[in-house]
């Protein structure tokens, strides 16, 4: 792993092994010796270490399960179950309330401005990150890195600090009160890691190819669009997971940037769900349940593309 | 991965980076035209006017501690819009925690509703002072304001010869207890408990018979408000007792100030509260009444009544007043706060703003938020024969024959947040005091007129109606 | 074939103009436009001066100071993260039975709304909630506790949280890197019959050392920056305020006490500190690039 003049560790691998093999069970040499040959004494023991590794594991799946199950389980009970026993699966369960949910607040509308700002916001500011980071990781110019080391910690900067003075602009602007204040917003936000991904996978993009477009007279826009970004698939499946999980679960700013009914947002709707006397767990959980399937999907559909993404390398 | 051919190299050669700069640049134009499209459609629900109407925007709160009231704004909003054909009302929820954020954001940028709610007294007089708000008596009589809201309710958003907040609805304050346990535990369930040794006595039975007798949540820190309200002010004879610490003049010390914390700190040694009292909010340890886990819960008529109207009316639901150990003139009094609706600073609109607030205060209209919500409207016009619940009546009588105060609205809130809440909080645990409890209170005191001078000298200079 | 192009000199520029137009639009304006109110100081009768009284107010008020003490205390959750991670990343990797399952569950977390989380757990962790339950019927009620009740363990039990969201980004990240290590040269090692603990020691921690450091630097600006939102929902400061963050500080100062230059002279020094942890990181970086091989 040759140690490149970079100033920040490479989150994703430099360009290595084929990424195929990470989802092959053949065994290879790894951490652990190699399966010994198969005697008595040694599977025995071989058994009863693998299933102490498991351990751990399971611990986890069940401290990772246990809230979801919670959540979901006492979604489906009535008040009078609920008051009962929050622990154990629902005897009868019902779908009360999430008819209720629905009912009480407008989640479809909230639903569709949640999904249509993170999709917007999502979509440009992986495509302009996308354009950023080629530009930091393979053209050089004056101030790359300076500007590079000045925009990172950007990162750093809590929401909560842009409140008043965005919301004073944004009033200027006249954009309060619709969904492009909390876009732009969001956009800004997602910016500084976007870029920052984008740009160690693209620094391991062999240069040689990059040569022959130009020697072959083909522009940059079109080295990047047409080379670069197919076999990026990967690390762009993971921008826009990690981007899309901000923008779908971020309260705070769409909080106070969107208080109409008609633009708000899922999460700010649950919000009045908690509030200062209400009661309902089970219709509560039932929100929380509805806000949290969308983000789920979106991951389990990219899984397999988040895991490469983050290995990086494009194969040989 | 694409393959570049000589023929698409020879077709973009010179042009391409300009063309793709050009794309760019008309991509992001195009998206600058769309957004300021957008915005100038999507402000249907702002402050303004368009053609001659205009349109006045409220923000407001209370479906939570009223239930019903979002129904009854929709209602009397569109009421309003249909009588009349000038001005068009738009009325947003709003939640607890954004409630005053998001106003304190919208003053600040000058751009925001025309009507904000915000609980009464000096946590409205805290954003009145900030300059966020305009004051009411500029846009309604003197003698409407006399002659149609009662002296308590205007006196307490009432500040530098001006009156602020339009009392919207008021929470009269009580505890509701449950009258079968209360049998159960071989005690009077239609006379409750008066005086604090009694008081004392009937808590020691209930927990015999196994319940909470005091049912509480203070993790959200909302408690400490209403424990320092129904037993702080028990040694205060007029409003200046009760404002004297803030102005400066007297430290909160003494058993003038400071009788009720042990007062606080008897009951939670004696176990009278849950266990849990730390762990959950402030509607969860109310819950424990509904729940019939505790015997006696602080709660507010609105929500008494709703009590009332699902746990089987009179045989089962009775409301007390705090029980009295301080020997003021407001230990036997009755809190009957009330939240407030006020102008903004910088609504166009003032006047037809101060028109609804006038609407919102006619019998048909206060009728119909009883109706929808179980609240009252603070309105010397409002008819007692719409009550429909004992507890209703009874408050109404203490209301009507006792004074009424309500401590939490004229302390400045850091007091309560920095103060009050920590301090009573440790009462809580092994090695809790009294005395850590009061330097908790004098130093938050100390350090709102330090960081907020203008509002002690607000305070210096307040005089306040007689109660 | 036609002449080589040449980019053009303005294109990286190109490249990078959307992306500045938004950074400075979001944090340029706003930083701006915070250092000038922090140095606001309103005087009476509505008069401003302009000056260092914020920051006197605020580093005179002891609860800035805990508020601080807060996010530094959260920083210890981050090496438990950081060996939790590697633990499981490890036994990921060596294709522990049933291991694509665990490592879906691993991640799923880390995907989850802080609100929803924080609202989920806030009836777990109550005393009379499930976790307490579970842990009596296990007969082991020497660990039953007031989880965000007692002012000891609030901050603690809000730190499992954040970690139980967070360490499944360490095990991905630590996972991929491992993933892509060069198998020759654990094979070499192989030959020289090298033990587990050599190898990790002396090839896989190496490799792992920059995804490590990333880790640990995106650790620090989270406990740092980005917590409001659990103890806001989960114990809003309490009990006793003994689990307030910069974050709240700032905003109850700004939004519910209408301290908003204070509030301002608070994030100042909130991203002063952010900055210098920065500036650490990447001089302590230099000094692990000459060690390393």
């Amino acid at each position: 792993m040759g140690s490149v003049m970079t100033t920040e560790p490479s989150p994703v691998a430099e360009p290595a092994t084929d990424t195929t093999r990470l989802n092959a069970d053949l065994p290879r040499p790894g951490v652990s010796p190699p399966p010994a040959r198969r005697t008595a004494r040694g599977s025995w023991s071989r058994r009863l270490s693998r299933g102490l590794l498991q351990i751990p594991l399971l611990l986890m799946a069940i401290a990772v399960l246990f809230p979801l199950y919670f959540m979901v389980a006492n979604s489906f009970k009535t008040d009078p179950a609920f008051a009962r026993d929050a622990l154990t699966i629902p005897l009868q369960p019902t779908l009360a309330k999430y008819i209720a949910a629905f009912r009480s607040a407008d989640l479809g509308r909230y639903f569709m401005n949640s999904l249509v700002i993170s999709v917007i916001s999502v979509a440009v500011a992986t495509t302009i990150a996308a354009l950023a980071a080629f530009a930091f990781a393979k053209m050089s110019f004056r101030g790359r890195e300076g500007i590079f080391r000045v925009m990172l910690p950007a990162m750093a900067i809590p929401s909560i600090v842009l409140l008043v003075p965005q919301f004073k602009l944004m009033s200027h602007l006249d954009l309060i009160n619709t969904r492009w204040s909390v876009i732009i917003l969001y956009i800004g936000i997602m910016l500084p890691m976007s870029i920052y991904l984008f740009r160690n996978f693209f620094r391991a993009f062999p240069d040689q190819l990059l040569e022959a477009a130009a020697i072959d007279g083909v522009g940059p826009l079109r080295t990047f669009i047409r080379i670069v970004l197919p076999a990026s698939r990967p690390v762009i499946f993971t921008a826009v997971i990690i981007n899309f999980v901000f923008a779908w679960n971020e309260l705070l700013l769409a909080l106070v940037f969107l208080q109409n009914e008609q633009q708000r947002t899922l999460m700010v709707g649950l919000t009045l769900f908690n509030g200062l006397y209400s009661l309902d767990v089970p219709e509560l959980m039932a929100g929380l349940t509805l806000a949290t399937v969308p983000v789920v999907v979106v991951y389990l559909i990219g899984q397999r593309y988040l895991m490469r993404g983050l290995l990086g390398g494009i194969g040989k | 991965m694409s393959k570049v051919t000589s023929e698409s190299v020879r077709e973009d050669l010179t042009g391409l980076s300009r063309r793709g700069f050009l794309r760019l640049s008309g991509v992001a134009g195009a998206s600058a035209a769309a957004a300021s499209l957008l915005a100038s459609c999507s402000s249907s629900g702002s402050s303004g006017s368009s053609g001659g109407k205009v349109n006045l925007l409220v923000w407001y709160w209370g479906e939570q501690e009223a239930p019903g009231m979002q129904n009854f704004m929709k209602k009397a909003v569109a009421r309003y819009n249909s009588q009349q054909s000038k001005v068009t009302v738009t009325a947003v929820l709003q939640s607890s925690d954004s409630l005053y954020s998001a106003f304190a954001t919208a003053a600040q940028a000058g751009k925001g509703p025309d009507i904000q709610y915000l609980w009464g007294g000096t946590q409205a007089l805290g954003d009145v002072w900030l300059g966020y708000c305009a004051p009411l008596s500029d846009y309604i009589d003197a003698s409407w304001l006399r002659e149609n809201i009662p002296q308590a309710a205007l006196a307490q958003t009432n500040w530098g010869g001006k009156q602020w907040g339009m009392p919207f609805y008021q929470i009269g304050t009580a505890f509701p207890y449950n009258k079968k346990m209360f049998a159960d535990a071989k005690l009077n369930p239609d006379e409750p408990p008066v005086t604090w040794d009694d008081y004392t006595t009937a808590l020691s039975k209930l927990k015999k018979i196994g319940v909470s007798p005091i049912g509480a949540g203070f993790k959200d820190q909302y408690l400490g408000g209403w424990l320092a309200s129904y037993f702080g002010q028990q040694n205060f004879d007029t409003i200046e007792d009760a404002i004297a610490p803030f102005r400066g003049s007297v430290k909160y010390e003494g058993p003038k100030y400071t009788e009720w914390i042990n007062q606080v700190q008897g009951l939670v040694k004696s176990g009278f509260f849950n266990d849990d009292v730390q762990s959950i909010n402030l509607y969860q340890g109310q819950n424990l009444f509904t729940a019939r886990k505790a015997a006696i819960v602080t709660s507010v008529q609105p929500q008494i009544t709703s009590f009332y109207r699902t746990m089987g009316g009179n045989d089962t639901v009775g409301v007390m007043r705090s029980p009295a150990f301080g020997t003021g003139k407001f230990a036997n009094s009755f809190g009957a706060p009330a939240q407030v609706l006020l102008l903004t600073k910088f609504s166009p609109h003032k006047e037809e703003a101060a028109n609804f607030l006038k609407f919102l205060h006619t019998p048909a209209m206060m009728h119909l938020m009883y109706q929808e919500s179980g609240a009252i409207c603070p309105d010397n016009k409002f008819d007692t024969s719409w009550f429909d619940t004992e507890t209703d009546k009874t408050m109404w009588h203490w209301q009507q024959t006792l004074p009424n105060f309500w401590y939490q609205y004229y302390y400045p809130l850091p007091f309560e947040t920095n103060g009050v809440d920590p301090g009573l909080q440790q009462l809580w645990q092994p090695n809790g005091s009294v005395t850590a409890a009061v330097a908790s209170m004098q130093g938050a005191i100390n350090k709102w007129g330090e960081q907020t001078p203008e509002q002690l000298s607000a305070y210096k200079t307040w005089k306040p109606l007689p109660g | 074939m036609g002449p080589r192009v040449r980019p053009r000199w303005f294109v990286p520029y190109v490249f990078l103009l959307p992306v500045g137009i938004f950074l400075a639009l979001v944090f340029g304006y706003s930083l701006v436009a915070v250092v000038i109110q922090s140095l606001r100081v309103p005087g009476i009768l509505g008069v401003t001066n302009w000056g260092l009284g914020n920051y006197h107010g605020i580093f005179g008020d002891p609860l800035f100071w805990r508020s601080l003490g807060d996010n530094l205390k959260l920083f210890l959750v981050i090496p438990v993260m950081t060996v939790v991670g590697l633990l499981m990343a490890v036994l990921l990797y060596e294709r522990t039975k049933g291991w694509r399952i665990y490592r879906s569950l691993a991640f799923l977390p880390y995907i989850l709304s802080v609100p929803v989380i924080g609202v989920v757990f806030s009836y777990i962790l109550e005393l009379n909630g499930v976790l307490n339950q579970v842990l009596d019927s296990l007969h082991l009620h020497f660990l039953v506790h007031d989880w965000l009740g007692n002012p000891n363990l609030a901050l603690w039990s809000i730190a499992f949280i954040i970690a139980w969201q967070q360490t499944g980004l360490a095990i991905v990240l630590f996972l991929a890197r491992l993933a892509s290590v060069d198998e020759q040269l654990y094979e070499a090692a192989m030959i020289d019959r090298a033990n587990w603990w050599k190898r990790f020691w002396h090839i896989t921690l190496p490799q792992l050392a920059r995804v490590i450091e990333f880790f640990v630097v995106i650790s620090l600006i989270n406990m740092l920056s980005w917590v409001f939102s659990y103890v806001y929902v989960m114990t809003g400061g309490g009990p006793e305020q003994k689990t307030y963050v910069t974050e709240l500080y700032i905003y109850e100062d700004a939004f519910r006490n209408g301290l908003s230059n204070l509030a301002s002279a608070a994030s100042v020094v909130l991203l002063l500190v952010a900055a210098a942890l920065l500036f650490v990181q990447a001089i302590a970086r230099k000094g692990v690039d000459r060690i390393e091989v």
